[in-house]
């Protein structure tokens, strides 16, 4: 049996679509509505630098609480069981860390830079901000080009409609939404569209796991759970479950989501002042905890009960396991078969709501790169404002374009957290250290900072198609986490060979501007 | 029940209870800070000229 052919009627009914269209549309108004606030770049990339605290709490929540975090989630709740929750956990702690010490974010708020590549600029050079920038949008384009496919694969799950064709057309729909508004509103219509999704989606997913709990019982939960996953299922560290080196490399990724990844570091550029950026990340480390937390639940849900339906069973549980697509799917037919009719509708709007939030902040925030660190550095002439924001939203819609290739022709053949992992380690691994040793290290050389920036391409032998091609020709078998460690401390030793060997004649100035930074 | 059990059953109820209460503060408080982002962005292109539309002084 293929889940084609699996028969599991979804509650999802036309008061629902109704549900879904009515919020959507309302969604993108109020994104179209605030455009008239924006009038110049710092409005449009950081909202002019004006969030407090709570909005900024809800947006940075929004974004990071998307259809595809959910989606990829569950599929790792699905799979992983309970053991899971280490991601969400470690998530946490080392983003309450990083607002307690203000480690990395608090220095970066200080410089007053928009983007990280604009810091690289400062502390090592407009080369660096150049490849760096390059860098970093290829990474995240590539990062974001298994969106849609999620997004597909949910309608598909809730609604229960399986003719391909029509789904693309609902997805290019939506990314078109998401295009229109993105252009026009810049951040200020992402962060009051962030904070409606914040409220509908948390309210919705806290709904979920009430109803998961009253359908399956927490008894039957736990149970089934030690069953099919055994102890692997329960402890991190069991060499048949995650592993030692994959907890080790999740504290990275903990601390990469939060302080080192734009978009989210995006955030901490847009609040008031240095004591906002510090209580936004203690702050949200709830919201990052949660962000995992609630959809490995939902996943572990999906597990339980397709493990006690026999025509489920026999498709998310063949011998040899099933495949990534699949797995994917599970979370989404679970909440079709337990949420009623109007609560589907509800989370199915949040979801798609989500889908499109994580969009638009991901544009923008990579049109923005593009713009103000790859191609106004290298402009013969000052780009004006209005360049800029025309360049911006050209490359928005070329982004788009790619996003609807990519996404739904590129074959996964990996868990999509992985694919996420792998494809943004091309940037954050570089990033990282440039970073950490740039702010912290005064001996950090131009040279060190290259060499560390071009370690990042080695992830890419990690990607599920290549990663087979590698092992079938070399007969090896390749472990995302132990490779992207290991090329992590290589980018580490790059940074500190190339810059005791090559330094800098004349240190840059990285002293940080009056509290503000610049406004344009 | 298995210690791992018990640990995870504490962080999903105290993470999905600290959850519940950050979003009725945070979905209320919001509000008033929209407010004041747009208050705040109407006051200052009403105060300062945009750098990149400004006179060069040079010139």
């Amino acid at each position: 049996m293929t889940l084609k052919d699996l028969a599991l009627p979804s509650n999802f009914t036309n008061l629902d679509w109704g549900i879904v269209v009515v919020y959507l549309l309302g969604t993108v108004l109020v994104g179209l509505y605030v455009r008239r606030y924006i009038a110049n770049m710092a409005d449009f990339i950081v909202a002019g630098r004006m969030l407090k605290t709570k909005l900024a709490l809800a947006t940075m929540i929004g974004t990071e609480l998307g259809l595809v975090t959910i989606m990829y989630s569950a599929q790792k709740g699905f799979t992983g069981g309970f053991a899971a929750f280490h991601i969400a956990l470690v998530a946490a702690i080392v983003t309450l860390v990083v607002g307690l010490t203000g480690f990395i974010v608090v220095p970066l708020r200080r410089m007053g830079v928009m983007t990280i590549p604009e810091y690289y600029d400062r502390r090592f050079g407009r080369g660096v901000r150049v490849t760096g920038g390059a860098i970093l949008v290829f990474a995240g384009v590539l990062n974001m080009g298994m969106f849609l496919k999620a997004g597909a694969l949910f309608v598909t799950g809730l609604v229960g409609h399986t003719d391909p064709t029509t789904l693309n057309i609902i997805m290019s729909v939506l990314l078109a939404l998401v295009i229109l508004y993105t252009i026009l509103g810049g951040m200020i219509s992402v962060v009051i569209t962030d904070y409606i999704q914040f409220v509908v989606l948390s309210f919705g997913l806290l709904a979920a796991c009430a109803f998961t709990v009253n359908h399956l019982g927490w008894g039957n939960i736990v149970e089934t759970t030690l069953k099919i996953r055994g102890e692997a299922g329960v402890n991190p560290f069991h060499s048949e479950g995650f592993g030692t080196s994959y907890v080790v490399w999740m504290v990275l990724l903990g601390l990469v989501s939060c302080a080192v990844w734009q978009t989210a570091v995006m955030r901490a550029l847009a609040v008031r002042d240095v004591r906002t950026v510090k209580k936004l990340y203690v702050w949200s480390s709830v919201g990052f905890l949660i962000r995992f937390l609630i959809p490995y639940f939902l996943g572990i849900g999906a597990m339980v009960f397709l493990w006690h339906h026999a025509d489920a069973k026999a498709v998310f549980f063949p011998a040899g396991g099933a495949d990534p697509d699949t797995t994917l799917m599970a979370m989404p037919i679970f909440l079709s078969q337990i949420l009623p009719v109007g609560i589907i509708g509800l989370i199915a709007a949040g979801m798609l709501a989500a889908f499109m939030s994580t969009h638009d902040s991901y544009l923008l925030c990579w049109s923005s790169v593009l713009v103000q660190d790859v191609i106004a550095p290298l402009w013969p002439d000052e780009l004006s404002v209005k360049a800029r924001l025309l360049l911006a939203r050209i490359i928005i819609v070329l982004i788009g374009l790619f996003l609807l290739y990519w996404g739904l022709w590129y074959p996964l053949g990996q868990d999509l957290w992985d694919y996420m992992a792998v494809t943004g380690a091309v940037y954050f691994i570089g990033a990282t250290v440039l970073l950490v040793f740039g702010l912290y290290w005064k001996g950090a050389s131009k040279v060190g900072a290259y060499l560390a920036l071009s370690s990042g391409f080695g992830m890419l032998f990690t990607l599920g198609p290549i990663k087979t091609a590698v092992e079938r020709s070399c007969g090896i078998e390749i472990s995302g986490a132990v490779t992207g460690l290991g090329i992590l401390g290589l980018a580490v030793v790059l940074m500190v060979a190339g810059s005791l060997i090559w330094p800098d004649r004349e240190r840059k100035d990285r002293s940080p501007l009056p509290e503000g930074g610049e406004t344009a | 029940m298995n210690a791992w059990m018990g640990f995870w059953t504490g962080v999903l109820i105290f993470g999905i209870a600290i959850f519940a209460v950050l979003a009725v503060v945070v979905g209320i408080g919001a509000l008033f800070d929209i407010r004041d982002l747009f208050r705040g962005i109407r006051e200052q292109h009403g105060e300062t000229i945009d750098p990149d539309d400004a006179p060069d002084p040079e010139a």
